[in-house]
């Protein structure tokens, strides 16, 4: 059965994620992007990636 | 004495406590013979701290009395536990110690929370129309020990507070603990029955036992501060992460009365803890972030400083033969979601029923394994949502840390993400899996409503003269069979049937609608208990002292509900392996 993306699910998959990043240690920054392909190709939306993609750019404020 | 655990507790003294006075207490030596107190205790209850104080004053609603053993001569000095629950005013409600809580603390439901200079999270805890009780009550530890001490005056029959006796050995026999204890420098034997052990996160009496905590301790450390000033602002938890003022700290604000306000703020890496809770150290935090909140301009001064670390540890049982854990004694939980002090309360307002019918002789010793049983999958399950406020408050690694920044940097913009910012504060535990729950054939038929191992949720009724009466405060001490719209035939077999109980039941009858009838007590007309409880006409609900659901049905059978409540006092012989025995540990 196909879980439901709750509040409790997020907060799950966010400690694992947390978990996944920690283990990777120095190599966090290509975790993340195989990541970040992985997940892409699972949206399988040009749309939606490009907004994500917009959101996700850092403000001078947030570097 | 410590609810909060301060690790190094380099505390400033206190010159003012805004009004508060500090009674010291006589340190009395009891009457000895040969180094012996003469007289054996049923119950002696190590730590005179707000578990320890609860924990006699629920003893004595059973007419079971005790002796508290206090190192100190006074109540705590520090705010300490700040944040008390709901949960834990109706525990104090039960204890007959609310009045001067509802008078003095100050009620709030809701928080804000901040990155760098942006809002990015408002929440509000489970509040509404059906609730008598805050959500979240902010008072310094140091009035919650008093007034329960005040309390204490008044069953002096049934209590004695012994002051400045600290606990140097503990030994058990088979039918009783012999404790050493010294007083000004006289040291002397005393004996009890039974043994609570809420003497904090050092306990003694774990040490002595030989027992060990397990868990996890935090590298994450905190400075926590009591400032004199009046901002003028309203009550609820105040957080920063990154703020301008302190960049790479993570603050923490809260409202007390008395004009004092509690920070609480985050050490960085390589920062000593010790160094750090002096005033010259403190001060310049405190005063950039009041000038951050523009309110620099404000007189104010320090009036205390401690540190804390995050742990979650716990004992792996908390009955050991005649001795019985609670409170920071027997387990630590991260202080974020304040479940620490709350969880203390709800310990000992589980264990003492439980311990009274084992006195009493009406329960077997091996009801008070359910203590342990339903207390240790609390702990678990506070240590479950208190792990994630401490992993997002004070991550525990680089990914934990980077993944806090990216959530803090989205947060504004995106709402979906606010939900990880929640502090996730403390809640009533259900014991879903408690061996003193029957779950009866009618249990599928309740869509919703408080299932076995649930504490009653709060219901405003109408009582027969027409005033308001909330479920939570009908309750008495022992066992309550609640009926929804019985009638008039089944009341009086509830009522035939409760007189005859092996041990004493009350009833409490809620009509649909309100009536003339002089035996009914209680009416629903805004259809809301029949609504929260799934409550069609006829159902039955059994309730533990500590007003905790363990069965249900749609209609009263006498032989159920006389089987439940054996299973739930212990006296059905499931679990008679114990019963007559106490396991001594060597």
């Amino acid at each position: 059965m196909r879980e439901q993306w709750t509040d409790a699910a997020r907060d799950e998959i966010y400690t694992e994620l947390c978990g996944a990043l920690s283990d990777a240690g120095d190599r966090s920054e290509l975790f993340l992007s195989r990541l970040c392909l992985l997940l892409i190709e699972e949206l399988g939306s040009p749309q939606q990636v490009r907004q994500a993609l917009a959101n996700a750019v850092l403000e001078a404020a947030q570097a | 004495m410590d609810a909060v655990t301060p690790e190094t507790m380099q505390e400033t003294k206190p010159e003012i406590m805004q009004g508060f006075v500090f009674h010291e207490h006589p340190a009395v030596v009891p009457p000895l013979v040969d180094g012996r107190e003469t007289k054996r205790h049923k119950v002696m209850i190590a730590g005179g701290g707000p578990v320890g104080l609860a924990a006699a004053l629920a003893l004595a609603k059973y007419g079971i009395p005790s002796v508290v053993i206090e190192a100190d001569t006074t109540v705590c000095k520090g705010s300490r536990a700040t944040c008390l629950s709901r949960r834990t005013f109706e525990i104090f409600d039960r204890l007959g110690v609310l009045d001067p809580f509802l008078e003095k603390g100050l009620g709030w439901t809701s928080g804000r929370s901040f990155h760098r200079g942006e809002e990015i999270l408002r929440f509000d805890m489970p509040h509404n129309s059906d609730q008598r009780l805050w959500p979240m009550t902010n008072l310094q530890q140091y009035y919650v020990e008093q007034f329960l001490v005040d309390a204490i005056d008044r069953h002096r029959d049934l209590i004695e507070v012994r002051w400045g006796a600290s606990v140097e050995s503990v030994t058990q026999h088979q039918d009783g603990v012999r404790l050493t204890l010294q007083t000004n420098g006289t040291s002397y034997a005393a004996e009890c029955d039974w043994l609570i052990a809420s003497d904090g996160a050092r306990s003694k009496v774990r040490q002595e036992l030989g027992l060990r905590l397990n868990g996890t301790a935090y590298e994450g450390r905190y400075i926590i501060v009591d400032v004199g000033v009046d901002l003028g602002w309203p009550t609820g938890r105040l957080a920063w992460f990154d703020p301008p003022s302190n960049p790479g700290r993570t603050m923490l604000m809260h409202r007390q009365p008395d004009n004092v306000w509690r920070l609480d703020y985050q050490l960085h890496p390589g920062e000593d803890a010790e160094a750090m809770t002096k005033p010259e150290q403190v001060i310049p935090v405190v005063k950039a972030h009041f000038k951050m909140l523009g309110v620099d301009d404000k007189p104010w001064h320090l009036i205390w400083s401690s540190t804390y670390r995050a742990s979650a540890l716990s004992l792996d049982e908390y009955v050991h033969g005649r001795v019985m854990f609670a409170g920071d004694a027997a387990h630590l939980v991260p202080i974020f979601g304040v479940r620490g002090l709350n969880s203390g309360f709800d310990d000992v307002f589980n264990l003492a029923w439980k311990l009274a019918g084992v006195i009493e002789g009406t329960s077997p010793t091996s009801l008070l394994d359910s203590y342990s049983h339903e207390r240790h999958f609390a702990w678990r399950t506070n240590i479950m949502h208190a792990m994630k406020s401490t992993e997002f408050m004070a991550p525990p690694s680089s990914g934990f840390r980077l993944m806090r920044d990216a959530v803090l940097s989205l947060a504004g913009k995106h709402p979906k993400l606010r939900s990880l910012i929640n502090p996730r504060q403390t809640s009533v535990i259900h014991y879903a899996d408690s061996p003193l729950n029957t779950y009866s054939a009618d249990e599928a038929s309740f869509a919703r409503g408080p299932a076995p191992g649930e504490a009653l949720p709060e219901i405003k009724l109408i009582d027969r003269d027409g005033n308001e009466a909330c479920i939570t405060a009908q309750l008495l001490d022992g066992f309550t069979l609640l009926s929804f719209g019985v009638d008039g035939k089944t009341q009086g077999a509830m009522a035939a049937w409760a007189a005859t109980a092996v041990i004493p039941v009350a009833t409490i009858a809620v009509r649909a609608t309100a009536t003339t009838d002089s035996k009914t007590a209680l009416s629903d007309p805004s259809g809301r208990f029949a609504e929260v409880y799934d409550a069609a006409p006829q159902a039955i609900f059994l309730v533990r002292p500590d007003g905790h659901v363990c069965a249900r049905w749609r209609s009263f059978d006498a032989d159920a509900v006389a089987a439940a409540l054996a299973k739930a006092s212990g006296a059905d012989g499931s679990k008679q392996s114990r019963a007559g025995t106490i396991k001594v540990a060597s």
